[in-house]
């Protein structure tokens, strides 16, 4: 089973100039195949600098990131391996598309990856299934696509690399409900079929509780929390404290909860929050 | 980090040259430049000198900023240096080995001409070092504006607006830039090795990309420029108002001496040369 | 009546033939008002609001702004000061590299006198509350602070009404909530009309009015409470409900009688607090 590992990871900003900016801070954390991570916190707080060590576009100043236990830079040469290994999906990703088809531009990475022709036919396949583009598309401009399927092209370029690791950065930034559901059940999709490590950064706690499994909340470089999303949820304290929403559904459970109504304040989902409300009205009725 | 990147040197040290109207600013430059041209010996050059330092230090930018700017071009300096040098002939001869000769006049000539170029770039520095490319801009425009008599007024306004619209968005495309080659790096894109065809394929990943999304920002500008109501350069007022002050006066009188000191210099050398030695 | 919008039409010609954007829309604002129209991408809501101001032009039926015409080419400058307009990409809006000379474009497009226009810029930054950026270069900024200083170039020309369309797509959660907390103040405080377009609902919730689009026609139109309680025909129209007004839904299909309208977290707390005390 895959894992990834940031041991203490430190990086700072502008070394040497008046502008020193201590960007992340000792950072550890731990993921596993199958797991999807959402990575939380304000603008600034460390999330994208913490990412982009994950597949090397950045050296750690100090501490390690073990893929499979394995330092990623003991062997400097073979970092673009490591890009292959963990596909980092940026904010936009529809702003990198450039080929004449969808086809080739999904095929850049498998082709940089020095696959067979066959071997990248395959993968740009299963990458433009998984991501819900139709055959169809494959042969049609990237920039005649409609900006939910721009966005899900974009991200099939980085599936076809079939990596071990899949980072998002806001993969769902700017899309309507729709758009975002579908993304996100595809990422998902990928988790369970590649039972890979799936990490994605996102301002969104409601789109946080539908689908990870654990939170890693960032403020001002460090870790804050690393559980679960149901413990992460019954700090809504602290999270407000560093300036971080959380879900209304949690907000109502947890108002409830303060007015002394037996009903548990670390519910991230409606259907939960509805089956507490009418237990107690069923208890009520019985009384 | 890459957002820090300005276009232009400007340093704002609030000194007496940055609060010099930059329309004063850019006519001096020129006039420095036919200084040092005109100078033709040592002693009008040193003037010039002399000049040139005064504004450096006026300027309150570190000594060390002007020498980067030298050190940048350092090798057209060293080439015309030799050039000069072994290719001026005339007065004792030095040095004279194989196809090289070396002689007196060489030297002085080659320390002459060094001279000139490092003048030249140390002029340009505070310029740029004390007036920012907006106000550049509006000098220009304020400068070329009696081009409106020959019908050239909307021409010389969306030059203007041209420039300024290109340093408003000249951070955001460096910014731009960097995001797509590290999207681009995190799918294998091998920018550092290869030969040179190799290299020019490998930018096209950026540059198409980047090309889509200027157009894109293009159109998207005009729309909000069109939202609010611009029509080109017709019965436009303007909000920065540039004003000549007592300092502006000043800075041309103390030019316009050390100018006719330089004509001086340039004509009576040889008498001042016999005087002294 | 402010804007009056009769029976407009709007399509577009492509390689794959005429496509329908907004069909046969009839509606009309009133001035002071906050409204919020709604929709999916694609659902037409972009393109109605280039509509009203005269960016775009219907193929059929009419666009009145203040009594004029939106299609009327003489008027282009008077209805651009009438309704004024913030897109989505901050930073595709800002043309100036300092950020007092960028509110101060639109002035400068109009032939504002000097005096004028740096008492007008100077208030427009103070009602964005970016004041103290006066002189900053504009890719400094934070894309909240970016695009207040793009609403302070539309404030800057005093007009009447202005559209937004999707403002805070691009922001992070603290850039959403100033540019929320500018727009709210700028129709509680100024009596601007805004019309706001968004897919955020909890910005909806903001309004006076909430209209949702939906293949280019409206398919709720009435007061949030009203149409948030519609949760079907949101989520039909590509929509997500806000969460309390989504447990608020289930709730009712569950028999429970909510006595209030649900749009907040606290509305739906008191309304749950109020039904299980009943039983007591």
């Amino acid at each position: 089973m895959s894992q990834i590992e940031v041991k203490n990871l430190v990086y700072t900003y502008g070394k040497g100039t008046p502008f020193v900016n201590h960007a992340v801070n000792d950072v550890s954390f731990k993921a596993n195949g199958g797991e999807i991570i959402g990575i939380i916190g304000h603008t600034g707080s460390g999330k994208s600098t913490v990412v982009q060590h994950l597949n090397g576009l950045l050296r750690p100043e100090s501490g390690e990131i073990l893929l499979n236990g394995k330092n990623i830079w003991t062997e400097y040469e073979k970092i673009s391996d490591v890009r292959f290994k963990v596909g980092l999906v940026f904010q936009y990703p529809e702003y990198q598309l450039f080929e004449e088809t969808v086809e080739a531009d999904i095929a850049f990475g498998p082709k940089n990856m020095g696959l067979d022709d066959a071997e990248i036919k395959r993968r740009v396949e299963y990458a433009a299934r998984l991501v819900d583009i139709e055959p169809e598309l494959l042969q049609k401009s990237p920039f005649d696509l409609s900006g939910g399927q721009k966005r899900r092209a974009a991200i099939a370029g980085i599936i076809a690399m079939q990596p071990e690791v899949l980072v998002l950065d806001e993969p769902t930034a700017g899309l309507d409900p729709q758009g975002r559901d579908l993304i996100l059940s595809r990422i998902d999709e990928y988790r369970k079929e590649q039972n890979a490590i799936v990490l994605i950064v996102s301002h969104s706690m409601e789109d946080m509780a539908k689908v990870a499994d654990k939170l890693l909340v960032m403020n001002k470089g460090k870790v804050e929390m690393f559980d679960t999303v149901c413990n992460v949820f019954s700090n809504a304290e602290r999270l407000s404290q560093i300036g971080l929403d959380i879900p209304e559904i949690t907000r109502v459970a947890i108002e409830l909860n303060k007015k002394g109504y037996d009903i548990p304040r670390n519910l991230f989902t409606v259907q939960a929050v509805f089956e507490s409300v009418m237990e107690l009205k069923k208890g009520r009725c019985r009384k | 980090m890459i957002n820090d990147i300005t276009f232009g040197q400007f340093i704002d040290t609030n000194s007496k040259i940055h609060k010099l109207d930059p329309r004063t600013k850019l006519l001096l430059l020129i006039v420095f430049i036919v200084f040092i041209f005109v100078s033709n010996n040592f002693l009008s050059l040193g003037l010039t000198v002399v000049l040139v330092v005064a504004a450096m230090l006026l300027s309150k930018i570190p000594v060390k900023m002007y020498l980067r700017n030298i050190r940048s071009i350092l090798p057209i300096i060293i080439i015309t240096s030799l050039l000069n040098m072994f290719y001026s002939g005339g007065g004792k001869v030095l040095v004279d080995w194989w196809i090289f000769t070396i002689t007196s006049a060489g030297i002085s000539r080659s320390v002459f001409m060094t001279l000139r170029i490092v003048l030249l770039i140390l002029i340009s520095a505070v310029l740029s070092y004390t007036t920012s490319p907006t106000a550049l801009t509006g000098a220009i425009e304020s400068l070329l504006k009696p081009l409106k008599w020959i019908g050239l007024g909307n021409a010389v306004h969306t030059m203007a607006m041209v420039m300024t619209i290109a340093l408003r968005f000249i951070p955001t495309l460096i910014e731009e830039t960097q995001k797509i080659m590290n999207a681009q790096k995190a799918r294998g894109a091998d920018m550092e090795t290869g030969g040179i065809i190799k290299r020019v394929k490998a930018l096209l990943p950026i540059l198409i990309p980047l090309l889509i999304s200027s157009i894109r920002r293009a159109y998207e500008l005009a729309e909000a420029m069109e939202c609010r109501c611009y029509n080109g350069g017709t019965g436009r007022t303007k909000y920065k108002l540039m004003r000549y002050s007592h300092r502006d006066v000043v800075a041309a009188v103390v030019s316009t001496v050390v100018f006719a000191g330089v004509i001086v210099l340039n004509i009576y050398s040889g008498a001042i040369y016999s005087l002294i030695f | 009546m402010f804007i009056d919008v009769d029976n407009i039409t709007f399509e577009y010609e492509s390689d794959d033939g005429t496509t329908s954007v907004i069909k046969d829309l009839t509606v009309g604002f009133d001035e002071g008002q906050f409204i919020a129209v709604l929709g999916h991408n694609g659902s037409g809501k972009s393109t109605f609001a280039k509509l009203l101001n005269g960016m775009l032009k219907p193929n059929g039926g009419k666009i009145t702004v203040n009594g004029m015409d939106t299609s009327d080419e003489e008027l282009f400058i008077d209805i651009k000061r009438t309704i004024g307009m913030v897109f989505q990409n901050p930073d595709n809006q800002l043309v100036a590299t300092v950020v007092e000379e960028d509110v101060a474009f639109g002035l400068e497009n109009l032939g504002v006198p000097h005096k004028e226009m740096v008492e007008r810029v100077d208030k427009a930054l103070k009602a964005v509350g970016m004041s103290e950026f006066k002189t900053s270069a504009p890719h400094k900024l934070s894309g909240g602070q970016k695009q207040r200083v793009a609403i302070a170039g539309i404030i800057a020309m005093e007009p009447k009404c202005i559209v937004f369309d999707e403002p805070t797509a691009m922001l992070d959660p603290k850039g959403r909530k100033e540019v929320m907390d500018v727009i709210q103040r700028l129709c509680r405080e100024k009596g601007i009309t805004v019309i706001l377009i968004t897919h955020y609902m909890n910005e909806a919730a903001l309004a006076d009015r909430v209209l949702v689009m939906n293949k280019g026609k409206i398919v709720l139109d009435g007061t949030p409470g009203k149409v948030f309680s519609e949760v079907e025909t949101l989520k039909a129209a590509g929509l997500d409900v806000p969460q309390p007004c989504d447990l608020a839904f289930k709730l009712r299909e569950a028999g429970i009688d909510l006595k209030t309208d649900v749009l907040s977290v606290d509305d739906l707390v008191e309304a749950v607090t109020v039904v299980l005390q009943e039983e007591i």
